[in-house]
């Protein structure tokens, strides 16, 4: 004989469930209103941002994206999925098609070329994968690079001892007579780490910056790097392939590859973007 | 500007090799005509100023620019030779001073001018060290001649042999240095001056020997005897042995290369000149009268064209190095085109990076417009011994 009507224990399994579900939800709103309360002004502020490649067909949308001051965030995603474009973006190096992009109370897509040079150079720090240092300047000379290329950055005197300090920080106070060809890759990436600092700016943003770097030393240049930013209260924005660098950073984004799908990380991630195509 | 200026020189100190070849390229673009150009005109002017100093030139007929190249510049294959006395005919002609050349033979490589004591006064040169010949086979030296050779008076200097394997050929003459003359940057500096009997000993129509004894008698003609090999004639003139140097001939009959024919009357010296150069002018004359000016102007004047050839080539020259010197720095752009772009993301206005690639430029071409100046300036100052060491 097959019984037909509700099973009971079903029946008290399904609301127990329900139950759960309201503690979640509760939870969840909790903890929201919690998030909210403690987090920072926003410093990076993206709103319905799109921008394409025509030639490749690659196209990058994001509905929205916040950073606070003084957080430390990590851009992860597939290759080709737009993150060093959104940086680019971000960094006033590319122009978007459409949409907003504030960067520390400043809307970067109302500002002419030459103006997005000057706040870029004034209020961010790159630090890219390749290094990218001019192997015929000294270390030293390589540090105060930045004010030399722009007027809009005026040395101050104190700019030596400033790249000295820095020098220090960084461990390569003994190199500052040599020259790029003269470093290891971590001394180098170090290097370049100083240089986006050196104008005291308000955001680092960088590109894979141990892309280039043995297991031990991209811990060691991270660490130095994210140690640096905090001391300074400077917000970090790091892409990376990296996935055992994670558990560094206050906050994992991941942007999608293909159409539509996204991917939430933890331990705070939000959902990004939608993109297609390479670069 | 400063910044761009410190960071393209940075680079140009970094990149030696490839600056100094940049460097040395243009250079030689802006030097090459430029030199040419001041070493020409240091040559023209040089070759003027001796021509304009030289009044009036006789000598055997034939090429006139050998005649005055060889007497002026003691240079170039000798000219036909003429007689001394050509010397004596303008002498006597009392429209000027004649001061016989004879310049063929050379000692150590350098020419050896046969001449009187007139010359020196002619050419102004004055006495260095020691003093002027006075005695068969002495020789005063020109200042680059005993500078080259570490002569002083009291040394002793060779004549060159003029044929190695003739051995019935004239012995060379070891002559006696008694004076150097003062450097005047000319031609002079770089002779030496004997007195023109001297020249003749040189020349074979004097000699000295031993006396004759019966034995090494072969003939005996009136005044002419002949001897066999064995008298041991002498290469040295010594107060010992001068007594036994004689000339066989009449001194008249014997070569000069040229006589420089300095115009009489203080007043008129251009009649006296044209007084002399007239009777040059018949058809019979077995010399002639050459004023070394129009020889040298139009000497000049074909340099002068050939200067212009050489400037167009230079020109084209430089046309091709600069497009090659545009290419490397196209290149060099190209291959720098990543730090161009790490400067842009990282904010470098375009002003700056500009700036920056320029200053280079211009530091290159600064480094070698200047070089290229000092060279030109020094070929303009040292020419004319450049020209003397080189060319003539």
């Amino acid at each position: 004989m097959e019984s037909t009507g509700p099973n009971p224990i079903h029946c008290r399994l399904r609301v127990g469930v329900d139950i759960l579900r309201v503690i979640r939800r509760m939870l969840k709103e909790w903890s929201g209103v919690c998030c909210k309360q403690q987090r920072k002004p926003n410093v990076i502020q993206v709103t319905d941002l799109h921008f394409a490649y025509p030639a490749s067909g690659f196209r990058l949308h994001i509905d929205r994206f916040t950073i606070g001051q003084g957080e430390q965030v990590a851009l992860i995603g597939p290759s080709g999925s737009g993150k060093s474009t959104l940086l680019h973006l971000l960094a006033g190096i590319l122009v978007p098609d459409r949409g907003s992009i504030v960067i520390d109370g400043t809307e970067l897509t109302a500002l002419s070329e030459t103006a997005r040079r000057e706040f870029r150079i004034s209020r961010i720090g790159l630090v890219f994968q390749a290094f990218e240092l001019l192997d015929y300047l000294t270390v030293l000379d390589n540090l105060l690079l930045p004010f030399r290329i722009n007027k809009a950055v005026a040395r101050p005197r104190d700019a030596v001892a400033r790249a000295s300090q820095l020098a220090d920080e960084l461990e390569i106070a003994d190199k500052l007579k040599r020259f790029p060809g003269q470093l290891s890759q971590g001394e180098k990436q170090r290097v370049a780490i100083g240089r986006a600092l050196i104008t005291e700016p308000a955001l680092l943003f960088a590109d894979e910056p141990t892309g280039n770097l043995d297991p031990a030393t991209k811990k060691h240049v991270l660490h130095f790097m994210l140690n640096i930013a905090s001391e300074r209260g400077v917000t970090v924005l790091m892409v990376t392939h990296d996935h055992g660098l994670l558990d560094r950073f206050g906050r994992v984004c991941e942007i999608s590859d293909f159409y539509g799908k996204t991917a939430e990380s933890t331990p705070t991630g939000e959902m990004l973007s939608e993109s297609t195509g390479r670069p | 500007m400063n910044e761009c200026l410190y960071i393209a020189w940075r680079y140009i100190c970094f990149h030696k090799t490839k600056t100094a070849i940049l460097v040395a390229a243009i250079t030689l673009i802006i030097y090459l005509p430029a030199g040419v150009d001041a070493l020409v005109d240091e040559s023209a002017g040089q070759l003027r100023r001796r021509a304009h100093s030289t009044p009036l030139i006789i000598g055997a007929k034939g090429s006139e620019t050998q005649l005055v190249l060889n007497s002026l510049y003691f240079e170039s294959e000798p000219p036909a030779t003429t007689t001394f006395a050509e010397a004596d005919r303008v002498q006597r002609s009392g429209l000027a001073t004649a001061v016989p050349l004879l310049v063929r033979y050379r000692a150590e490589k350098h020419p050896i001018v046969g001449t009187t004591i007139e010359y020196f006064d002619f050419r102004k040169l004055r006495i260095r060290q020691g003093r002027l010949f006075g005695m068969l086979g002495e020789c005063v030296l020109g200042y680059d001649v005993a500078k080259a050779l570490r002569l002083e008076p009291g040394d002793s200097l060779l004549s060159d042999p003029e044929q190695l394997f003739d051995i019935a050929g004239v012995y060379p003459l070891k002559m006696r240095v008694v004076g150097v003359l003062e450097p005047i940057d000319s031609p002079d500096d770089s002779a030496v001056f004997v007195d023109l009997k001297t020249a003749w000993i040189i020349a074979g129509l004097g000699h000295g020997h031993q006396d004759l004894q019966e034995k090494e008698l072969l003939k005996k003609e009136g005044n002419r005897q002949t001897a066999n090999a064995s008298v041991a004639t002498y290469t040295e003139i010594t107060p010992e042995n001068m007594h036994t140097f004689h000339f066989h001939g009449e001194p008249g009959t014997f070569p000069i290369t040229a006589v420089i024919a300095i115009p009489h009357g203080e007043q008129d010296p251009e009649k006296s000149l044209t007084l002399l150069l007239g009777r040059y002018q018949s058809e019979k004359e077995q010399v002639q009268a050459v004023v070394p000016s129009t020889v040298m102007d139009g000497l000049l004047a074909t340099i002068l064209r050939v200067r212009t050839f050489v400037l167009a080539g230079a020109l084209l020259l430089g046309i091709a190095t600069i497009l090659l010197v545009v290419l490397v720095f196209m290149l060099s752009l190209r291959l720098r085109r990543e730090e161009v772009a790490t400067l842009t993301k990282i904010g470098g206005s375009r002003s700056r990076i500009i700036g920056i690639l320029a200053c280079e430029v211009f530091l290159v071409i600064v480094s070698s417009g200047a070089i290229a100046t000092a060279l030109t300036l020094a070929t303009a100052q040292f020419g004319e011994s450049l020209i003397r060491w080189f060319l003539l």
